[in-house]
């Protein structure tokens, strides 16, 4: 690094003194040089060497100053998917994410967490469930077990569902017996974030005789 | 003349076919000959051809050179056509006869599918006209990602990890298992390293399964379809599946092992209803600078996002990850080069990929993996545009292995095309450098092909800088009826350490507000001549209280034009009623490079954009060093 420093700090002072022999084409005479040009070549010979400061993105950049409550999407109060392999299941309610029906997970209702089953390399020394089939039949079995709450019956507190508390119970962290608390919920929480996972409908889609 | 004119016309035409579909094994005879006279003379020729039963066309680009041609001769055949060609060489005023052999030529962009080196027993292949594009479901032929040209080069991803930042992956679906990395893949939503879907009557949470296949499902497995980098692994990191989300979710999971994962995918940001602006927080703010700062040794993480499913009604403008300078912003057309109707355009969004959203017959949608083992047709939405686009940027990378966040969006420029691409409401037009871009469409759809090769021989961009270009801090005062225009003199910092001259991104940071936000128009024109829509008319947004503060509208159109000189901004209202409103701040900050990007670069096609880039470059460098001559022998004396 010193020699490279070196080679630089020579680089500068033969800029500086002897740019017009060097550069006989170029009209220009040492003290006319302006700094811009210095401040090119200079860095053109730093990219070169591979020595560059490394110029970096500053968050500044972008929109700082965003308060309230965010409003993100990507799930699936967007419309009607074609969900199922022949996209013949029904668009039941849209999903925990996103909508904008406040839920309260009251005691006995809960989010429940997907089964954790082992992918290729992964054993049951990795926390994983091995040889877990991958059906629907299975992953509702896994999740009914958790006794969260019943998907078949159309969450029964989806009325009285209310995301505030639920922050708040979750915060809390104590009531929940089953599992841990997850900390990536913890900290500044994001309103109606959802994926943008499919298509609203537009009244123009064009209708194609079936 | 004219009726000869024309018939050479037809000859040449079926000599095209005869090329076309000629086989290259044993040469081809075509019934048109070279021939030489003794005396040169068009009258001769005439008179020598049609005692022969040969129609004759002089040879424009050589002296005593003649084209005959025969039309009693079979268009093409195996065997040289002996006896015509003795009897003109015995012809003593005939120096020499030579009959033309077919070469094999194909029309660009127009292949059979039986045509392309590849085997795929992958039963929904076929239906994968965003990959390969034969006209199915009433599409049109050609107009597809080209990723066939990057396969038959070898680049499938090998080697490049894409993660899927979604609802989960079914990663024990067999066209993924082989392809799922593991050790890079993380479930925030409910805490564990395994993101497998969370079970729900209606299937919803299929979407990252389906994003997954599109990438990297495996190739000639027998199982639905093929990835577009079928060779890359795919990480699931799921995130969007708990009960809200936080910022730390949305942080940790773009900064999700950076140095593992090469390539982020996203299909989610601010609500699509047409009245949200919003971006990403504090965490994510950082999390994402970090990842192009940091991520991949230093090169940057490539962070690629839907643009959005808000339709004509809403603008990624307003969606602060889409129109984020760090993120390769995607929109979607169809598989007949429309337009999706969920398209949102904004001036932010550099390329477009496919997927369906207007048509109802489900062939038009795209064909990948689903939920628990199963396949679809009917992925769509512009969050299936994304994972497309992921995987041509892995095509890329195992291209060559060095290419920064910067690159991946100058090769995006570069390389993308209008194809067929249209829109009503848009009109294609070219910016101040010639390179051609659409407000829907970014600079068109990617090209794996020509992505990879030229990323093959790409030199990494010069450094990056940044210059407040100039700002306008006065209120003034927007107009109900015509438009408030004001102008800012720049010279792109030069002179000072952080001069641009070379433009990537634009920014026009923005302080207003309006009695209804939503009838707000904003344009910004370069010194060049490119006008980009900053802000277009939503409808459905009737704040009137917040406003934009300082909010920065990006605009990619004006990439590699110079910075120097007078930008314009034009506010105006469009709406049925009228409304007033009070510009506080203009701020035009400029992103690009002091050195040209593409004046070192390997030219390989003569007719491409970086062709033309180059020359371009070239031509300005030599312009301004003769001007500074000038001034400085002018200061001189």
């Amino acid at each position: 690094m010193t020699s490279r420093m070196a080679i630089l700090s020579g680089l500068l002072f033969w800029l500086l003194l002897e740019w017009n022999p060097a550069f006989a084409y170029s009209p220009r005479t040492p003290d006319r040089v302006s700094e811009t040009d210095i401040q090119r070549l200079l860095h053109g010979v730093m990219e070169q060497l591979g020595i560059a400061r490394p110029r970096v993105e500053y968050p500044a950049h972008q929109a700082m100053n965003l308060v309230g409550p965010q409003s993100i999407e990507g799930g699936a109060h967007e419309g009607l998917q074609h969900l199922g392999p022949f996209g013949n299941i029904p668009n039941i309610v849209a999903e925990l994410t996103g909508d904008n029906i406040p839920k309260d997970f009251s005691e006995d209702q809960g989010y429940p967490d997907p089964p954790n089953p082992c992918p290729l390399g992964k054993t049951a020394d990795d926390g994983c469930l091995e040889n877990a089939p991958d059906t629907a039949e299975f992953s509702r079995e896994f999740q009914l077990d958790q006794h969260l709450f019943d998907p078949e019956h159309d969450y029964p507190g989806l009325g009285k569902w209310n995301k505030k508390l639920l922050y708040e119970k979750m915060k809390g962290g104590q009531r929940r017996k089953r599992r841990s608390v997850n900390p990536y919920l913890q900290g500044k929480r994001l309103d109606n974030v959802v994926a943008k996972k499919s298509v609203p409908h537009f009244s123009e889609e064009e209708k194609e005789p079936e | 003349m004219e009726g000869g004119c024309g018939s050479q016309w037809k000859a040449a035409g079926l000599l095209f076919c005869v090329m076309v579909f000629a086989s290259a094994e044993r040469p081809v005879f075509t019934n048109h000959f070279l021939v030489e006279l003794h005396k040169d003379g068009e009258e001769e020729a005439r008179q020598v051809a049609a005692e022969h039963g040969f129609g004759v066309r002089k040879l424009p680009f050589a002296e005593g050179l003649y084209h005959f041609y025969h039309n009693g001769l079979a268009k093409a055949k195996r065997r040289r056509s002996l006896h015509h060609k003795r009897q003109l060489e015995r012809d003593p005023r005939i120096k020499m006869a030579l009959q033309q052999e077919g070469f094999d030529r194909k029309k660009r962009g127009y292949r059979d599918i039986n045509e392309i080196d590849i085997n795929m027993n992958d039963p929904l292949f076929t239906k994968q006209w965003y990959l390969f594009n034969t006209g199915q479901a009433d599409g049109t032929p050609g107009l597809d990602l080209n990723v066939a040209e990057a396969w038959e080069l070898g680049y499938t991803g090998k080697g490049v990890t894409i993660g899927i930042m979604d609802d989960g992956i079914d990663y024990l679906h067999p066209d993924l298992a082989y392809n799922y990395n593991s050790d890079a893949s993380y479930d925030f939503s409910s805490n564990d390293p395994y993101p497998y879907p969370r079970y729900t009557d209606d299937w919803f949470n299929s979407h990252g399964t389906r994003c997954a296949g599109e990438v990297s499902a495996a190739a000639s497995n027998n199982i639905c379809g093929v990835g577009v980098a079928y060779n890359s692994k795919v990480a699931g990191i799921r995130m969007l599946d708990q009960p809200f989300m936080t910022d730390i979710i949305e942080a940790s999971s773009i900064s999700h092992m950076p140095q593992l994962i090469d390539i982020y995918s996203a299909s989610w940001g601010p609500t699509d209803n047409g009245k949200t602006v919003d971006g990403p927080r504090e965490l994510t703010l950082q999390a994402m600078a970090d990842g192009v700062n940091k991520g991949r040794g230093g090169k940057g993480s490539i962070y690629v996002w839907a643009s959005g499913d808000g339709g004509s009604y809403d603008d990624c403008n307003c969606d602060g990850y889409a129109s984020s300078m760090w993120t390769i912003s995607i929109n979607s057309a169809i598989n007949d080069g429309r337009t999706a109707l969920y398209d949102e355009s904004c001036s932010s969004t550099l390329a477009s990929t496919f997927s369906n959203g207007r048509k109802r017959n489900p062939e038009a949608g795209v064909a990948t993996t689903d939920l628990y083992g199963n396949c679809t047709l009917r992925h769509s939405g512009t969050s299936a545009a994304a994972p497309e686009a992921a995987g041509v940027f892995a095509l890329a990378l195992e291209a060559n292995v060095d290419l920064t966040w910067r690159d991946m969006q100058h090769l995006t420029v570069l390389t993308s095309k209008r194809n067929q691409l249209h829109d009503e409401v848009h009109q294609w037009r070219r910016n101040g450098v010639g390179l051609e871009f659409n407000h829907l469409f970014g600079y068109g759809v990617l090209d794996a092909g020509a992505m990879v090769k030229m990323a093959k021989d790409w030199k990494t961009v010069p450094e990056r800088f940044h210059c407040v270009g100039g700002s306008v801090q006065n209120p003034e005062k927007i107009p109900p009826t015509g438009k408030l225009v004001l102008t800012l003199q720049t010279n792109a910092c030069e002179g000072k350490e952080n001069f641009v001259r070379y433009l990537e991104h634009v920014q026009a940071v923005i302080t207003v507000n309006a009695t209804r936000r939503g009838d707000l128009n904003i344009n910004m024109t370069s010194p060049m001549g490119t006008k980009s829509i900053l802000l277009s008319r939503r409808p459905r947004d009737d704040d009137s209280k917040v406003g934009f503060d300082k909010w920065p509208f990006m605009t990619t159109h004006t990439w590699g034009e110079d910075a120097r000189g007078t930008w314009t901004l034009e506010l105006g209202f469009v709406g049925s009623a009228p409304q007033k409103g009070l510009l506080k701040e203009w701020t035009l900050m400029l992103h690009g490079t002091q050195s040209a990007p593409y004046i070192d670069q390997v030219v390989r096609d003569y007719q491409s954009k970086l062709a033309m880039s180059k020359k371009q470059e070239l031509e300005e460098e030599l312009d301004e060093a003769v001007e500074r001559s000038l001034q400085s022998i002018l200061r001189k004396n």
